[in-house]
């Protein structure tokens, strides 16, 4: 019947050409390229194909120009719908921004009765008093905390080992709870702790506040023991009880656990996911070691380079998408919260990859003695003799001062992505972040010199490899399921 | 498959007072005032004073002075509480509302906008103005546990204000029924036609969009409309925004399929919000019919496909069913979401079909198109 | 010029010079890159960094070659895309719901 048109009376004419839409590329191996758009949705082509992309010559009848079409990578005559959706998605990306801090870190103590080489703050014996907070800095702190316009606030209590101070972790959340009255935010309390020193009564509180746990366990116990010593060397079977009796106590999901990643650690990334999965669950963070506190003083950070961090991280992911193929579902945490940016418009919100860069945006520390810290990096930097990213005290400064002072904007600016030189223009820019305190630790500036950046060099190892390996319909899949 | 309508009714007494939309009754204790409305079905001698009139059906000779409706045999499944249209002038009788079914749909309007291959509902440009009214009489008239209504055409928005007046009234005279609307969403990209909806304060109501591609060219081909894609997201984007429920309907066919992973991908990254999502098996009829080479596949060809696509958007956490497709034509791993989906009016199986394990699971074949079936229907 | 450095001459008709020195940059990890001009031209003398190689060379010239084109293609999307880029951001911070007037 001629009463139907024929699809080549909806194709674009050529002459009519395309426009580009705003795009980022950047090489994916030897032979392929990987171009972005303004919200990180990711194509791979040769760098032909790329050429006659920009050049305008491609045909609007091919498979290539319809997935560019599709992917808000060009715009022609025919549709132009995509500017409302790329508008979409990228307000929905930015729309954290205007929350502001959402996470706010109060050092409990600075003692600790373990001494991990790696320890990133510096640890102090047991009766030193002087290194708890104080009832009168952890009131002007939590005032600080509603400043913040966020509608979703999380304490975490760190330290040195938190529960050694037990009382300020009780006083910080009664109270925050009875200032929420009226803020009516969505409250949240975590405690970072290595669990040697949980009791019942603690537990007991835990379960009446709905007080999360996190604690370290950084693999089998021998590697977990040598990374953190402690008196009786029994740090393994104190988390590992830990962990059951809070689990039996506040519940299965209420206490998660975070990995660091020592020399030791690098020959053995499946023991480690092993024995996550021996403890019940269902994902881990396989984290670099970052060059702060002890791990410099101790030469820890210089003992393994990228690559080998790498070959490390690589190995687990391997192993954990073959349990994921086989039926059983485990995250790997770091590549989860990257996923969420290449497969969705979320942002995650995780502080070492965002720009604007995460600190006091993301996330911001009350030191144990009212001191105000950029991030949990830039207590660690002051710890080391710097205090670059020392806001202010919360005990003789204002919101306004804090927040607005020069030593969080100046490198808020500055290390801004966009208008940094090679992230400018760097496909994988959505994915990344811009991270000033690692750059000034180990490079002198807030922007340092990303050529030659472990930050770099790292992190565009794993987006072009979680780009390959997305190659793969299967493993996407098992990705998407991962980042919903 | 179920006869609707019919244009070999006898009528009996007839005139032209009584009233065209009529209620089915066969108690004997209908309220009397009630019984004006209605006609009683069963034995006229039995008939109860005070109904319009008498239904019989099957051979039956007639007598008496009451009116009385005579017919085919193939109207046996008429029951209480049915609600039929009479035009005794023309010896036609339509099935309007059936209370034992879960499917019952109003065609508001024949009219549309597009022009889809696969129509199974080929439009006429009419003025079917009187559909509407007879619609909103109907709804006074439907009993208050009617579980879901559809709304269908044609275009249904081409009613403009008209059709905000139906939506109002399934509000009003229905407070606990759903409402499901199919459309092709382009009267939403207007932002005051979402403001007159969302107005009304619909207590549970969703609109059935086509997608049929992650590119306005096929998409546009697909519907026969230029600017179609453009629009319909547009208006998908503008229902969100006021809070409306969406589904998107994918019919599978040689069009839509080649592309059908990069629309899954599309969904995901652009509009992961919508309510639900439809892949729909073809039904071979209407304009399918007149476009066959350009559409049939047959659906064993086409699992593959079907599997990813259906497997990615679950793994991305949406909510997805496919409809009109059979268990022996589907990937094992997308079964369970495989509905009964097919009116049951128009519904059945095959003789094959009758030794299968699973019969009661699958959702069996359209009456409709017995023309053309798939080559590897088979029991398990 | 050396086993460790080569000079290159580009003519900066065919490719700008913010190309080059982009395409330096990006390199400035695996060697050094001196640019001076020469008439329309553009000379650039590449060694490789003390730690690396004499055979380095010849890959990182290539390299270099490389990512002068790719800069000067950045270029280009850059420049074309800047208008449409702002445009979007505009609405990205407006009230609006859709960007079409209705």
């Amino acid at each position: 019947m001629s009463k139907f048109q024929s699809l080549r009376v909806f194709e674009t004419p050529l002459d009519d050409g395309y426009k580009l839409l705003p795009s980022r590329f950047s090489k994916l191996n030897d032979d392929e390229y990987v171009l972005t758009n303004l919200v990180g949705e990711h194509l791979i082509l040769s760098r032909d194909n790329l050429e006659s992309y920009v050049r305008h010559e491609l045909r609007p009848s091919s498979d290539l120009y319809s997935d560019l079409k599709s992917k808000h990578f060009l715009m022609d005559e025919d549709s132009n719908v995509a500017i409302d959706l790329l508008v979409l998605k990228w307000r929905t990306k930015l729309s954290r921004l205007a929350d502001f801090t959402g996470l706010h870190m109060f050092v409990a103590s600075l003692r600790c009765e373990h001494s991990c080489p790696y320890c990133q703050v510096s640890r102090q014996s047991e009766d030193r008093e002087k290194y708890d907070m104080s009832i009168k800095v952890a009131n002007r702190a939590l005032k600080l905390v509603f400043r913040s316009p966020s509608p979703a606030i999380k304490i975490e209590f760190q330290g040195g080992e938190p529960l050694l101070n037990f009382e300020i972790i009780r006083y910080v959340v009664e109270q925050a709870e009875e200032l929420n009255k009226d803020a009516g935010r969505d409250l949240a309390f975590v405690i970072a702790t290595n669990l040697a020193l949980i009791t019942d009564d603690i537990l007991a509180f835990c379960r009446e506040h709905n007080v999360l746990i996190s604690t370290s366990l950084d693999g089998p116990e021998d590697l977990h023991n040598k990374n953190r010593p402690r008196p009786g060397n029994d740090s393994y079977r104190r988390a590992v009880d830990g962990i059951e009796r809070v689990r039996g106590a506040l519940g299965r999901d209420q206490v998660s656990a975070l990995m660091t990643t020592t020399e030791a650690s690098l020959s053995y990334p499946v023991e480690i996911i092993d024995e996550y999965i021996r403890r019940g669950f269902n994902a881990i963070f396989l984290r670099p070691l970052s060059p702060y506190g002890f791990a410099i003083k101790t030469k820890w950070y210089g003992a393994y380079n990228a690559e080998r961090w790498l070959k490390f991280y690589f190995e687990g992911l391997d192993y954990i998408l073959k349990l994921n193929k086989s039926g059983y579902f485990f995250v790997e945490q770091f590549a989860a919260t990257i996923l969420a940016k290449m497969l969705t418009p979320f942002e995650p919100g995780y502080v070492d990859l965002m720009s604007p860069a995460g600190i006091g945006i993301g996330a911001v520390v009350y030191n144990y003695d009212g001191d105000v810290y950029a991030s949990d990096e830039g207590r660690m930097l002051a710890e080391m003799g710097s205090d670059k990213f020392r806001l202010g005290n919360v005990i003789t400064d204002t919101y306004e001062d804090i927040f607005l002072s020069d030593a969080l904007l100046d490198p808020l600016e500055e290390s801004f992505a966009d208008s940094a030189p090679m992230c400018h223009e760097c496909a994988f820019q959505p994915y990344c972040g811009s991270d000033p305190v690692f750059h000034y630790a180990t490079q002198g500036d807030y922007v340092g010199h990303k050529p030659t950046s472990e930050f770099c060099n790292r992190n565009m190892a794993i987006f072009k490899h979680l780009i390959e390996l997305m190659k793969d319909p299967e493993t996407k899949r098992i990705f998407q399921g991962w980042v919903h | 498959m179920l006869t609707l309508w019919t244009s070999h009714a006898k009528f009996h007494n007839f005139d032209r007072s009584v009233s065209p939309i009529l209620r089915l009754s066969t108690d004997q204790n209908r309220p009397k005032p009630l019984r004006e409305r209605e006609l009683y079905l069963g034995d006229p001698t039995l008939m109860p004073e005070g109904f319009t009139g008498a239904v019989v059906v099957g051979e039956s000779p007639v007598s008496g002075e009451a009116p009385t409706l005579n017919l085919p045999e193939e109207f046996s499944y008429l029951g209480d509480g049915d609600i039929i249209r009479i035009e005794p002038e023309h010896g036609r009788i339509r099935v309007i509302f059936r209370e034992n079914s879960n499917q019952n749909s109003f065609l508001l309007t024949e009219r549309c906008n597009h022009y889809c291959l696969m129509c199974s509902q080929p439009p006429r440009n009419v003025d079917d103005g009187w559909i509407v009214d007879e619609t909103l009489e109907v709804i006074r008239m439907l009993p208050q546990s009617t579980r879901e209504i559809g709304f269908t055409g044609g275009e249904p928005t081409l009613l403009g204000d008209r059709f905000i007046e139906l939506v109002a009234a399934m509000k009003c005279y229905l407070p606990e029924t759903t409402l499901h609307v199919l459309t092709n969403g382009r009267t939403f990209a207007s932002s005051e036609f979402c403001k007159q909806i969302t107005k009304i304060g619909h207590h549970d109501l969703m609109f059935g969009i086509p997608v049929y591609a992650d590119v306005s060219t096929i998409h546009d081909y697909i519907v026969q409309a230029d600017g179609a894609f453009d629009e319909t997201i547009r208006g998908i984007v503008n229902l969100k925004r006021f809070g409306q429920k969406v589904e998107l309907r994918v019919v599978l066919h040689k069009q839509s399929l080649p592309r059908l992973q990069g629309l899954a991908e599309f969904i995901v990254r652009n509009l992961m919000f919508v309510d639900h999502i439809a892949l729909m098996g073809l039904e071979v009829t209407g304009f399918t019919k007149a476009n066959m080479p350009d559409l049939w596949i047959d659906p064993y060809n086409y699992m593959p496909e079907l599997a990813d696509a259906a497997l990615y958007l679950e793994a991305a956490g949406m909510n997805i069913s496919i409809y009109n497709l059979q268990h022996c034509l589907l990937d094992k791993r997308v079964w369970h979401f495989s509905r009964h989906s097919i009116s049951d009016w128009k519904n059945e199986y095959l003789d094959v079909c009758k030794d299968c394990n699973l019969l009661t699971d699958c959702g069996g074949l359209f009456s409709t198109g017995m023309s053309k079936i798939s080559d590897h229907i088979r029991p398990f | 010029m050396t086993d460790r450095t080569i000079e290159l001459r580009f003519s900066l008709d065919v490719h700008p010079l913010e190309a080059i020195k982009r395409a330096a940059y990006r390199l400035s990890g695996h060697g050094t890159f001196d640019i001076s001009l020469d008439g329309r031209d553009a000379l650039v003398s590449v060694s490789v960094k003390q730690d690396l190689e004499d055979r380095a060379l010849p890959q990182l010239v290539s390299q270099f070659k490389s990512e002068v084109l790719d800069a000067d293609l950045r270029m280009s999307i850059s420049a074309e895309t800047e208008g449409l880029r702002n445009t979007i951001l505009s609405h990205v911070f407006s009230k609006t719901g859709l960007t079409n007037n209705e």
